[in-house]
């Protein structure tokens, strides 16, 4: 019992000497992001609508793929992509295995999130453009979507947030991303709780600026409500 | 130039439109009347296929379409006919993420393939001509009702529409912005734009519209010159609606 040792708690001098090693994985931290948001959006958007149409068989698959994305913990579906599948003789890459992971996942909760700012748009706004003789594309292109979006961000900039976070999950399936990077560094220095405080600071400091940056869009894109 | 015969329109058992016939003559203005919930606002939203009648016939100028119950009919021939009206809705429906510009600029441009400069010439043309060119670069939702609806009709227009319908286009406005947009529609009935007005205006209907259709319960009553209709209206069903709007 020897009480609480606080001294243990952060250790400046090996935060410092590793803090270049665990950056290392930043950059897989970034471009899974960049690549899964894209793919995971696009996935989404098309999901949404889907989900939305009058035939049965856009909308049955897509509430399907939405359910079991939702209803299932990411890091079981990571594990199914990367250690799962090689047993039927697929085997993906952890980098892939990671980006696949990740879209899908982004793809079906985006999908809720666009569905949702699709039916806040008033169906006026439909009417209005194929009064002008817009096709469904066009009116959905120029009239809905760019008012949904302005709906969706508060939302889809969440998404983004927790996807960036989640990046730490594929530590699991060994891409050397931030947390892959500091837990080696952890083991080697007995010392993870230095190491995971680091981890976590990094991680803020990202969030923080994302969370900034999506500030400045909604100020910028909320303008025409005012 | 229109022609509509025995056009149906159901919502599941309810019958909302029990065989309607009308004929338009070109520059004409029909104002359609009736109690609310009597059917005028969906037989406008059939004509522009908003609403896809159950059957009938609807012909605008060369276009033709016919409806049968259960039969699909193609997004060609829709927009074709469509192609030949245009909405003024009860309340606006402005793109509001698009200036009062952009919004008149946007169906030329995008459904017409016009150049932007042609269609900016047009916009500002027609802007000008509802009287709203200093507000060209302002959003909907910065101006008032009456200044929005004029820009709808702007809109409209700039799709240079053979039929313009025009769908309780002052329902929706506060009292005292009620005489702008009726001032606007006027001009374009002596303009000789051809028009079908829903409205609940009994005496603009009377002053503006070269023939009164009386709808109730999904049928025409009665029609005529404004005047027969509300000096002399035949049908008692006409004479009791007129009389309950002359009380209020």
């Amino acid at each position: 019992m020897g009480g609480i040792q606080w001294n243990n708690l952060f250790d400046f001098q090996l935060a410092k000497s590793s803090a270049w090693f665990v950056l290392q994985g930043l950059k897989y931290t970034i471009i899974i992001t960049l690549i899964t948001i894209v793919i995971g959006l696009v996935i989404g958007l098309i999901a949404a609508l889907m989900r939305m149409s009058s035939t049965k068989i856009l909308r049955y698959p897509a509430r399907v793929y939405i359910s079991i994305i939702r209803g299932t913990p990411l890091l079981v579906q990571l594990f199914i992509l990367y250690f799962g599948l090689p047993v039927i003789g697929i085997n993906l890459s952890p980098f892939l295995a990671a980006i696949i992971g990740l879209s899908l996942n982004v793809g079906g909760y985006s999908a809720e999130t666009f569905r949702g700012a699709l039916l806040a748009i008033p169906k006026g706004q439909w009417e209005a453009a194929y009064s002008i003789n817009m096709t469904y594309g066009q009116a959905l292109r120029r009239i809905v979507m760019p008012q949904a979006l302005r709906v969706a961000l508060p939302s889809l900039a969440n998404t983004l947030l927790s996807l960036v976070k989640d990046t730490s999950l594929l530590s699991m399936i060994t891409v050397p991303e931030m947390l892959y990077q500091a837990k080696i560094i952890g083991g080697r220095e007995f010392d993870y709780l230095t190491m995971y405080i680091l981890v976590a600071i990094f991680y803020w400091i990202v969030c923080t600026i994302l969370a900034w940056v999506q500030d400045r869009l909604e100020d910028r894109y909320g303008k025409f409500t005012k | 130039m229109i022609q509509v015969s025995n056009l149906v329109k159901r919502f599941g058992d309810q019958v909302v439109l029990q065989g309607i016939d009308v004929e338009v003559k070109k520059g004409e203005v029909l104002a359609i009347i009736g109690p609310s919930g009597s059917g005028k606002s969906t037989f406008l939203r059939c004509l522009n296929l908003l609403e896809k009648p159950t059957s009938g016939t609807v012909r605008i100028n060369n276009a033709v379409l016919s409806f049968q119950e259960n039969k699909k009919v193609a997004d060609r021939e829709v927009r074709q006919l469509r192609g030949k009206t245009g909405m003024v809705f009860q309340s606006f429906h402005l793109f509001p993420h698009m200036t009062v510009k952009q919004n008149v600029m946007e169906g030329p441009i995008q459904v017409n393939g016009i150049s932007p400069s042609r269609a900016a010439s047009q916009a500002d043309q027609l802007l000008r001509q509802v009287g709203l060119q200093e507000k060209q670069d302002a959003y909907p939702g910065q101006l008032s009702g009456g200044q929005q609806q004029r820009v709808a009709i702007a809109r409209a227009l700039a799709m240079e529409p053979e039929v313009l319908l025009l769908d309780e286009p002052t329902s929706a406005l506060d009292p005292e912005l009620v005489g702008e947009v009726l001032a606007t529609i006027r001009q374009l009935a002596i303009g000789d734009q051809t028009m079908l007005i829903v409205t609940h205006e009994l005496s603009f209907a009377r002053e503006v519209a070269d023939r009164i259709i009386f709808i109730d319960q999904g049928q025409i009553v009665e029609q005529g010159k404004p005047k027969d209709i509300f000096e002399t209206p035949q049908m008692d069903r006409t004479k009791q609606f007129l009389e309950r709007f002359s009380q209020l």
